[in-house]
Protein backbone atom coordinates (compact mmCIF):
# COMPACT_ATOMS: atom_id res chain seq x y z
CA UNK A 1 0.00 0.00 0.00
CA UNK A 2 2.76 2.41 1.20
CA UNK A 3 4.22 1.89 -2.20
CA UNK A 4 0.82 2.64 -4.25
CA UNK A 5 0.63 5.94 -1.62
CA UNK A 6 3.93 7.39 -3.58
CA UNK A 7 2.26 6.49 -7.01
CA UNK A 8 0.01 8.14 -6.34
CA UNK A 9 1.15 11.68 -5.28
CA UNK A 10 3.09 11.71 -8.37
CA UNK A 11 0.10 11.10 -10.31
CA UNK A 12 -1.60 13.74 -9.12
CA UNK A 13 1.53 15.83 -10.07
CA UNK A 14 0.72 14.66 -13.96
CA UNK A 15 -1.60 16.30 -16.61
CA UNK A 16 -4.84 14.74 -16.13
CA UNK A 17 -5.72 13.14 -19.51
CA UNK A 18 -1.99 10.95 -18.48
CA UNK A 19 -3.54 10.00 -15.47
CA UNK A 20 -5.85 7.27 -16.09
CA UNK A 21 -3.06 4.99 -17.97
CA UNK A 22 -0.62 5.70 -15.38
CA UNK A 23 -2.69 4.58 -12.84
CA UNK A 24 -3.37 1.14 -15.15
CA UNK A 25 0.00 1.29 -15.39
CA UNK A 26 0.68 0.65 -11.58
CA UNK A 27 -1.61 -1.19 -10.75
CA UNK A 28 -0.76 -4.39 -9.10
CA UNK A 29 -0.77 -7.22 -11.21
CA UNK A 30 -4.33 -10.07 -10.58
CA UNK A 31 -1.65 -13.03 -10.87
CA UNK A 32 -1.40 -13.35 -6.92
CA UNK A 33 2.14 -14.55 -7.06
CA UNK A 34 3.01 -11.30 -9.09
CA UNK A 35 1.20 -8.98 -6.69
CA UNK A 36 4.26 -6.49 -6.03
CA UNK A 37 4.51 -6.28 -9.77
CA UNK A 38 2.76 -4.12 -11.68
CA UNK A 39 2.72 -3.06 -15.75
CA UNK A 40 5.18 -0.53 -14.89
CA UNK A 41 7.94 -2.95 -13.02
CA UNK A 42 6.79 -6.15 -15.55
CA UNK A 43 5.63 -5.01 -18.71
CA UNK A 44 5.61 -8.76 -20.21
CA UNK A 45 2.80 -9.62 -18.02
CA UNK A 46 0.67 -7.60 -20.59
CA UNK A 47 1.67 -11.09 -23.24
CA UNK A 48 0.59 -13.57 -20.19
CA UNK A 49 -2.62 -14.58 -22.44
CA UNK A 50 0.42 -15.89 -24.84
CA UNK A 51 1.86 -17.82 -22.74
CA UNK A 52 0.68 -21.52 -22.19
CA UNK A 53 -1.44 -21.95 -19.09
CA UNK A 54 0.36 -24.60 -16.90
CA UNK A 55 -2.01 -27.95 -17.03
CA UNK A 56 -2.91 -28.67 -13.47
CA UNK A 57 -2.33 -32.11 -12.46
CA UNK A 58 -5.95 -34.08 -12.30
CA UNK A 59 -6.77 -33.89 -8.91
CA UNK A 60 -8.93 -37.01 -8.62
CA UNK A 61 -11.90 -36.96 -5.73
CA UNK A 62 -10.40 -37.56 -2.01
CA UNK A 63 -12.60 -39.10 0.73
CA UNK A 64 -9.86 -39.91 3.47
CA UNK A 65 -11.78 -38.40 6.25
CA UNK A 66 -15.73 -38.11 7.15
CA UNK A 67 -14.73 -34.86 6.88
CA UNK A 68 -14.48 -34.28 3.31
CA UNK A 69 -17.26 -36.58 2.08
CA UNK A 70 -19.33 -35.34 -1.08
CA UNK A 71 -22.56 -35.60 -1.75
CA UNK A 72 -22.87 -38.68 -3.57
CA UNK A 73 -21.41 -40.81 -1.22
CA UNK A 74 -23.55 -39.61 1.67
CA UNK A 75 -26.81 -39.98 -0.35
CA UNK A 76 -25.47 -43.78 -0.36
CA UNK A 77 -24.68 -44.35 3.00
CA UNK A 78 -27.61 -42.52 4.37
CA UNK A 79 -29.45 -44.60 1.86
CA UNK A 80 -29.43 -46.88 4.97
CA UNK A 81 -30.44 -44.65 7.85
CA UNK A 82 -33.39 -43.81 9.72
CA UNK A 83 -34.49 -40.49 9.42
CA UNK A 84 -33.48 -39.81 12.67
CA UNK A 85 -30.37 -40.98 11.93
CA UNK A 86 -29.90 -38.54 9.44
CA UNK A 87 -31.21 -35.87 11.67
CA UNK A 88 -28.13 -36.54 14.32
CA UNK A 89 -25.74 -36.48 11.43
CA UNK A 90 -26.41 -33.16 10.52
CA UNK A 91 -25.98 -31.93 13.85
CA UNK A 92 -22.10 -33.23 13.93
CA UNK A 93 -20.56 -30.45 11.98
CA UNK A 94 -20.86 -27.55 10.04
CA UNK A 95 -20.29 -29.44 6.11
CA UNK A 96 -23.06 -32.12 7.29
CA UNK A 97 -25.39 -29.80 8.20
CA UNK A 98 -25.05 -27.57 5.49
CA UNK A 99 -24.70 -31.19 3.14
CA UNK A 100 -28.24 -32.37 4.73
CA UNK A 101 -30.30 -29.35 5.80
CA UNK A 102 -30.15 -27.58 2.05
CA UNK A 103 -34.05 -27.28 1.59
CA UNK A 104 -32.94 -26.42 -1.94
CA UNK A 105 -31.21 -29.26 -3.34
CA UNK A 106 -32.44 -31.65 -5.13
CA UNK A 107 -29.64 -34.37 -3.77
CA UNK A 108 -30.39 -33.87 -0.05
CA UNK A 109 -34.39 -34.02 -1.02
CA UNK A 110 -33.34 -37.18 -2.45
CA UNK A 111 -31.65 -38.18 0.60
CA UNK A 112 -34.41 -37.57 2.69
CA UNK A 113 -37.44 -38.51 0.55
CA UNK A 114 -35.32 -42.60 -0.06
CA UNK A 115 -35.00 -42.78 4.17
CA UNK A 116 -38.82 -41.52 4.43
CA UNK A 117 -40.22 -44.37 2.15
CA UNK A 118 -38.24 -47.17 3.19
CA UNK A 119 -37.89 -46.49 7.18
CA UNK A 120 -41.79 -44.40 7.61
CA UNK A 121 -44.13 -46.72 6.40
CA UNK A 122 -46.64 -44.29 7.24
CA UNK A 123 -45.29 -41.35 5.43
CA UNK A 124 -45.55 -42.36 2.00
CA UNK A 125 -47.66 -39.30 0.69
CA UNK A 126 -45.24 -36.40 -1.20
CA UNK A 127 -44.17 -33.79 1.00
CA UNK A 128 -47.21 -31.05 1.07
CA UNK A 129 -46.76 -28.39 -1.27
CA UNK A 130 -43.95 -25.90 -0.25
CA UNK A 131 -42.66 -27.69 2.70
CA UNK A 132 -39.10 -29.38 2.36
CA UNK A 133 -38.52 -33.11 3.28
CA UNK A 134 -37.03 -32.40 6.12
CA UNK A 135 -39.58 -30.25 7.33
CA UNK A 136 -42.36 -32.63 6.62
CA UNK A 137 -40.34 -35.57 8.43
CA UNK A 138 -39.55 -33.55 11.65
CA UNK A 139 -43.54 -32.59 11.67
CA UNK A 140 -44.94 -35.90 11.44
CA UNK A 141 -42.17 -38.51 12.52
CA UNK A 142 -38.86 -37.80 14.05
CA UNK A 143 -40.14 -35.23 16.87
CA UNK A 144 -43.31 -35.56 19.07
CA UNK A 145 -44.75 -32.95 21.27
CA UNK A 146 -46.95 -30.08 21.11
CA UNK A 147 -45.66 -27.63 19.05
CA UNK A 148 -47.01 -24.85 21.25
CA UNK A 149 -46.74 -26.18 25.02
CA UNK A 150 -43.77 -28.52 24.39
CA UNK A 151 -45.37 -31.03 26.28
CA UNK A 152 -45.28 -34.32 24.98
CA UNK A 153 -48.68 -35.14 26.14
CA UNK A 154 -51.24 -37.44 25.03
CA UNK A 155 -53.11 -37.09 21.79
CA UNK A 156 -50.86 -34.72 20.14
CA UNK A 157 -52.21 -34.79 16.20
CA UNK A 158 -50.44 -33.02 13.71
CA UNK A 159 -53.33 -30.68 11.86
CA UNK A 160 -52.89 -30.78 8.46
CA UNK A 161 -54.56 -27.69 7.24
CA UNK A 162 -52.20 -25.78 9.43
CA UNK A 163 -49.65 -27.51 9.66
CA UNK A 164 -48.84 -28.18 12.58
CA UNK A 165 -48.31 -30.70 15.85
CA UNK A 166 -50.43 -29.69 18.35
CA UNK A 167 -52.20 -31.31 21.62
CA UNK A 168 -56.28 -30.59 22.07
CA UNK A 169 -55.98 -28.02 25.01
CA UNK A 170 -53.27 -25.64 22.77
CA UNK A 171 -55.49 -26.01 18.93
CA UNK A 172 -58.87 -24.94 19.82
CA UNK A 173 -57.65 -21.27 21.01
CA UNK A 174 -55.89 -20.77 18.46
CA UNK A 175 -57.03 -21.82 15.57
CA UNK A 176 -60.83 -20.52 14.16
CA UNK A 177 -62.86 -23.74 13.12
CA UNK A 178 -63.27 -24.57 9.17
CA UNK A 179 -66.78 -24.45 9.52
CA UNK A 180 -66.88 -21.64 11.05
CA UNK A 181 -64.42 -19.91 7.67
CA UNK A 182 -66.23 -21.26 5.48
CA UNK A 183 -69.49 -19.60 6.79
CA UNK A 184 -67.86 -16.79 7.23
CA UNK A 185 -65.23 -16.26 4.73
CA UNK A 186 -65.70 -17.11 0.98
CA UNK A 187 -62.07 -16.77 -0.28
CA UNK A 188 -59.74 -18.25 2.49
CA UNK A 189 -57.98 -21.01 1.60
CA UNK A 190 -55.80 -23.52 3.73
CA UNK A 191 -53.25 -25.28 2.54
CA UNK A 192 -54.38 -28.41 1.27
CA UNK A 193 -57.49 -29.54 -0.23
CA UNK A 194 -59.20 -31.65 1.34
CA UNK A 195 -59.46 -35.01 -0.26
CA UNK A 196 -55.47 -34.42 1.06
CA UNK A 197 -56.08 -33.67 4.21
CA UNK A 198 -58.04 -36.68 4.41
CA UNK A 199 -55.80 -38.94 3.00
CA UNK A 200 -53.20 -37.40 5.18
CA UNK A 201 -55.30 -38.42 8.72
CA UNK A 202 -56.31 -41.66 7.49
CA UNK A 203 -52.70 -42.23 7.67
CA UNK A 204 -52.11 -40.67 10.85
CA UNK A 205 -54.60 -43.44 12.26
CA UNK A 206 -53.38 -46.15 10.85
CA UNK A 207 -49.85 -45.53 12.41
CA UNK A 208 -51.76 -44.39 15.68
CA UNK A 209 -53.67 -47.51 15.56
CA UNK A 210 -50.02 -49.31 14.71
CA UNK A 211 -47.77 -47.60 17.83
CA UNK A 212 -50.85 -48.00 20.00
CA UNK A 213 -50.91 -52.22 19.34
CA UNK A 214 -46.91 -52.17 19.27
CA UNK A 215 -46.89 -50.90 22.76
CA UNK A 216 -49.16 -52.95 24.17
CA UNK A 217 -47.35 -56.26 22.39
CA UNK A 218 -44.06 -55.00 23.46
CA UNK A 219 -44.87 -54.76 26.94
CA UNK A 220 -46.61 -58.06 27.15
CA UNK A 221 -44.01 -59.58 25.84
CA UNK A 222 -41.27 -57.89 28.05
CA UNK A 223 -43.58 -59.30 30.82
CA UNK A 224 -44.17 -62.64 29.79
CA UNK A 225 -40.21 -62.80 28.97
CA UNK A 226 -39.19 -61.81 32.71
CA UNK A 227 -41.82 -64.85 34.16
CA UNK A 228 -40.39 -67.17 32.15
CA UNK A 229 -36.98 -66.00 33.29
CA UNK A 230 -35.10 -68.84 34.99
CA UNK A 231 -32.82 -68.17 38.47
CA UNK A 232 -28.77 -67.58 37.34
CA UNK A 233 -27.51 -69.66 40.18
CA UNK A 234 -28.82 -70.58 43.76
CA UNK A 235 -26.23 -68.87 45.46
CA UNK A 236 -27.14 -65.84 43.93
CA UNK A 237 -27.58 -62.94 46.67
CA UNK A 238 -31.13 -62.19 45.72
CA UNK A 239 -34.40 -61.50 48.32
CA UNK A 240 -36.92 -63.34 46.46
CA UNK A 241 -35.02 -66.72 47.07
CA UNK A 242 -37.18 -67.12 50.60
CA UNK A 243 -40.11 -65.68 49.25
CA UNK A 244 -40.69 -68.38 46.65
CA UNK A 245 -39.66 -71.60 46.07
CA UNK A 246 -39.62 -71.81 42.39
CA UNK A 247 -36.60 -71.36 39.92
CA UNK A 248 -38.10 -68.38 38.22
CA UNK A 249 -36.18 -65.36 38.62
CA UNK A 250 -39.58 -63.43 39.01
CA UNK A 251 -42.05 -63.80 41.20
CA UNK A 252 -45.52 -63.37 38.39
CA UNK A 253 -48.04 -62.08 41.06
CA UNK A 254 -44.96 -59.56 42.26
CA UNK A 255 -44.06 -58.33 38.69
CA UNK A 256 -47.41 -57.73 38.05
CA UNK A 257 -48.02 -55.03 40.65
CA UNK A 258 -45.27 -53.20 39.85
CA UNK A 259 -46.46 -49.36 39.18
CA UNK A 260 -44.21 -48.69 35.88
CA UNK A 261 -46.48 -51.22 33.96
CA UNK A 262 -49.79 -49.30 34.09
CA UNK A 263 -47.59 -45.97 33.91
CA UNK A 264 -46.44 -47.28 30.73
CA UNK A 265 -49.67 -49.11 29.60
CA UNK A 266 -51.71 -45.33 30.06
CA UNK A 267 -49.22 -43.71 27.66
CA UNK A 268 -51.30 -45.63 24.86
CA UNK A 269 -50.15 -43.19 21.99
CA UNK A 270 -46.71 -42.75 22.67
CA UNK A 271 -44.42 -44.70 20.56
CA UNK A 272 -42.72 -47.49 22.36
CA UNK A 273 -38.67 -47.05 21.22
CA UNK A 274 -35.77 -49.77 22.28
CA UNK A 275 -34.84 -46.65 23.93
CA UNK A 276 -37.91 -46.72 26.34
CA UNK A 277 -37.47 -50.18 26.11
CA UNK A 278 -34.31 -50.62 28.25
CA UNK A 279 -35.80 -47.75 30.04
CA UNK A 280 -39.07 -49.87 31.51
CA UNK A 281 -36.92 -52.77 32.13
CA UNK A 282 -34.56 -50.82 34.55
CA UNK A 283 -37.83 -49.46 36.17
CA UNK A 284 -39.28 -52.63 36.58
CA UNK A 285 -36.35 -54.46 37.67
CA UNK A 286 -36.24 -51.68 40.11
CA UNK A 287 -39.32 -51.72 41.85
CA UNK A 288 -39.41 -55.33 41.50
CA UNK A 289 -36.77 -55.19 43.99
CA UNK A 290 -38.37 -52.78 46.10
CA UNK A 291 -41.74 -54.96 45.61
CA UNK A 292 -40.61 -58.00 46.87
CA UNK A 293 -38.75 -57.23 49.89
CA UNK A 294 -41.90 -55.55 51.09
CA UNK A 295 -43.95 -58.57 50.78
CA UNK A 296 -41.22 -60.65 52.49
CA UNK A 297 -40.96 -58.35 55.37
CA UNK B 1 -6.26 -59.24 -17.55
CA UNK B 2 -3.48 -57.07 -16.19
CA UNK B 3 -4.29 -53.93 -13.74
CA UNK B 4 -1.87 -51.12 -12.73
CA UNK B 5 -2.38 -48.99 -9.49
CA UNK B 6 -1.65 -45.73 -9.39
CA UNK B 7 1.61 -47.09 -7.87
CA UNK B 8 2.28 -48.73 -10.86
CA UNK B 9 1.84 -51.93 -8.97
CA UNK B 10 0.90 -54.67 -11.59
CA UNK B 11 -1.67 -57.19 -10.80
CA UNK B 12 -2.77 -60.23 -13.05
CA UNK B 13 -6.36 -61.42 -12.36
CA UNK B 14 -9.10 -63.67 -14.17
CA UNK B 15 -11.46 -62.40 -16.59
CA UNK B 16 -14.18 -63.62 -14.25
CA UNK B 17 -12.65 -61.51 -11.09
CA UNK B 18 -12.33 -58.46 -13.35
CA UNK B 19 -16.12 -58.50 -14.45
CA UNK B 20 -17.66 -57.93 -11.07
CA UNK B 21 -16.21 -54.42 -11.81
CA UNK B 22 -18.72 -53.28 -14.70
CA UNK B 23 -16.53 -50.85 -15.74
CA UNK B 24 -13.79 -52.99 -16.59
CA UNK B 25 -16.42 -55.36 -17.86
CA UNK B 26 -17.70 -52.53 -20.17
CA UNK B 27 -13.91 -52.21 -21.12
CA UNK B 28 -13.24 -55.59 -21.56
CA UNK B 29 -16.36 -55.80 -24.00
CA UNK B 30 -15.41 -52.60 -26.04
CA UNK B 31 -11.32 -53.62 -26.49
CA UNK B 32 -11.48 -57.41 -25.93
CA UNK B 33 -8.71 -58.52 -24.11
CA UNK B 34 -5.13 -58.01 -24.77
CA UNK B 35 -1.71 -57.94 -22.92
CA UNK B 36 -1.54 -54.31 -22.32
CA UNK B 37 -2.58 -53.41 -18.51
CA UNK B 38 -5.16 -51.69 -18.04
CA UNK B 39 -4.26 -48.64 -16.07
CA UNK B 40 -6.43 -47.43 -12.91
CA UNK B 41 -4.74 -44.14 -11.74
CA UNK B 42 -7.66 -43.92 -9.29
CA UNK B 43 -6.85 -46.63 -7.00
CA UNK B 44 -3.91 -47.05 -5.08
CA UNK B 45 -2.04 -50.61 -4.90
CA UNK B 46 -3.16 -52.08 -0.87
CA UNK B 47 -6.79 -51.10 -1.72
CA UNK B 48 -6.89 -52.69 -5.58
CA UNK B 49 -6.05 -55.61 -3.34
CA UNK B 50 -8.43 -55.53 -1.14
CA UNK B 51 -10.87 -55.05 -4.27
CA UNK B 52 -9.81 -57.88 -5.75
CA UNK B 53 -10.16 -60.00 -2.73
CA UNK B 54 -13.45 -59.45 -2.42
CA UNK B 55 -13.87 -59.75 -6.42
CA UNK B 56 -12.18 -63.35 -5.69
CA UNK B 57 -14.60 -63.78 -3.01
CA UNK B 58 -17.88 -63.13 -4.81
CA UNK B 59 -17.17 -64.50 -7.98
CA UNK B 60 -19.92 -66.92 -8.32
CA UNK B 61 -22.55 -64.25 -7.31
CA UNK B 62 -25.35 -64.15 -9.41
CA UNK B 63 -25.58 -60.63 -10.76
CA UNK B 64 -27.80 -58.32 -8.70
CA UNK B 65 -30.03 -56.23 -10.99
CA UNK B 66 -30.20 -52.32 -9.86
CA UNK B 67 -33.63 -52.78 -9.13
CA UNK B 68 -34.06 -55.19 -6.49
CA UNK B 69 -30.67 -54.75 -4.18
CA UNK B 70 -32.78 -51.62 -2.53
CA UNK B 71 -34.80 -53.90 -0.39
CA UNK B 72 -32.29 -55.24 1.66
CA UNK B 73 -31.66 -54.42 4.96
CA UNK B 74 -28.49 -52.96 6.62
CA UNK B 75 -28.11 -55.85 8.38
CA UNK B 76 -27.95 -58.44 6.44
CA UNK B 77 -24.05 -58.56 5.91
CA UNK B 78 -22.35 -62.52 6.31
CA UNK B 79 -19.51 -63.11 8.56
CA UNK B 80 -16.48 -62.62 5.40
CA UNK B 81 -18.15 -59.30 4.25
CA UNK B 82 -18.09 -58.57 7.86
CA UNK B 83 -14.68 -59.44 8.30
CA UNK B 84 -13.37 -57.68 5.27
CA UNK B 85 -14.69 -54.67 6.58
CA UNK B 86 -12.91 -54.93 9.52
CA UNK B 87 -10.47 -51.92 8.13
CA UNK B 88 -9.30 -48.67 9.25
CA UNK B 89 -11.81 -46.26 8.37
CA UNK B 90 -9.40 -44.46 5.74
CA UNK B 91 -9.20 -48.15 3.86
CA UNK B 92 -13.29 -48.38 4.19
CA UNK B 93 -13.52 -44.74 2.66
CA UNK B 94 -11.00 -45.54 -0.05
CA UNK B 95 -12.73 -49.04 -0.37
CA UNK B 96 -15.94 -47.34 -1.23
CA UNK B 97 -14.71 -44.28 -3.55
CA UNK B 98 -12.65 -46.99 -5.77
CA UNK B 99 -15.66 -49.16 -5.45
CA UNK B 100 -17.81 -46.24 -6.76
CA UNK B 101 -15.02 -45.41 -9.35
CA UNK B 102 -15.16 -49.25 -10.63
CA UNK B 103 -18.91 -49.83 -10.64
CA UNK B 104 -19.27 -52.86 -8.31
CA UNK B 105 -22.08 -52.21 -7.09
CA UNK B 106 -22.66 -54.87 -4.20
CA UNK B 107 -19.11 -54.05 -2.87
CA UNK B 108 -20.44 -50.21 -2.96
CA UNK B 109 -23.21 -51.44 -0.91
CA UNK B 110 -21.71 -53.64 1.67
CA UNK B 111 -18.66 -50.22 2.43
CA UNK B 112 -21.74 -48.19 2.71
CA UNK B 113 -23.71 -50.25 4.86
CA UNK B 114 -20.75 -50.52 6.92
CA UNK B 115 -20.37 -47.01 7.20
CA UNK B 116 -24.36 -46.70 7.93
CA UNK B 117 -24.30 -48.88 10.97
CA UNK B 118 -21.45 -47.25 12.69
CA UNK B 119 -23.75 -43.97 12.70
CA UNK B 120 -26.81 -45.74 13.02
CA UNK B 121 -28.52 -45.40 17.00
CA UNK B 122 -25.36 -42.75 18.21
CA UNK B 123 -25.74 -39.23 18.82
CA UNK B 124 -23.80 -36.17 17.55
CA UNK B 125 -21.12 -36.59 20.06
CA UNK B 126 -20.59 -40.26 19.74
CA UNK B 127 -20.35 -39.79 15.48
CA UNK B 128 -17.82 -36.94 16.15
CA UNK B 129 -16.00 -39.21 18.33
CA UNK B 130 -15.93 -42.67 15.86
CA UNK B 131 -15.05 -40.80 12.93
CA UNK B 132 -12.72 -38.38 14.27
CA UNK B 133 -14.72 -34.90 13.14
CA UNK B 134 -13.65 -32.03 14.61
CA UNK B 135 -16.64 -29.90 16.09
CA UNK B 136 -16.38 -26.84 14.37
CA UNK B 137 -19.79 -25.21 15.71
CA UNK B 138 -19.73 -22.00 17.65
CA UNK B 139 -21.11 -22.74 21.80
CA UNK B 140 -23.99 -20.95 20.29
CA UNK B 141 -24.73 -22.47 17.29
CA UNK B 142 -24.18 -26.00 18.96
CA UNK B 143 -26.57 -25.10 21.57
CA UNK B 144 -29.12 -24.14 18.94
CA UNK B 145 -28.43 -27.85 17.14
CA UNK B 146 -28.73 -29.22 20.59
CA UNK B 147 -32.08 -27.21 21.50
CA UNK B 148 -33.41 -28.99 17.74
CA UNK B 149 -32.49 -32.31 18.27
CA UNK B 150 -34.02 -32.15 21.78
CA UNK B 151 -37.18 -33.15 20.21
CA UNK B 152 -35.57 -36.28 18.46
CA UNK B 153 -33.51 -37.05 21.21
CA UNK B 154 -35.93 -39.90 23.53
CA UNK B 155 -36.20 -41.80 20.71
Amino acid sequence: MASNNIYEENIARLPKALQPFVQFMVTPLVDPRKQKESLLTNPFALFTFLTKKKVQPKVFMSFKNFDDISIEFLSMICKHLEPNDIFVLSGVCKNLRTLLLDSESPATQEIWKKSRLEYCPFLQLPAPKGMSEQEYITLCSTERGCQFCGQRKQWVKVYWQYRVRACYECYLPRFVRNSYLSKHSKNFQTYENKEEIKMREHYDRRRLEHTISFRKERIQEIIEELEAERKESSDDESILSSSSNSSHKYDAQTLRKCPIISAEWKKFDQPFTSRDETKFRKKLDYEYQILAKHYVS
Amino acid sequence: VKLTSSEGTEFIIDRKVAEKSVLLKNMLEDVGESDMAIPLPNVTGPILNKVIDYCTHHRDDPFVSQEDDSKKVSDDIDDWDAEFCKVDQGTLFELILSANYLDIKPLLDLTCKTVANMIKGKTPDEIRKTFNITNDFTPEEEEHVRKENEWCEER
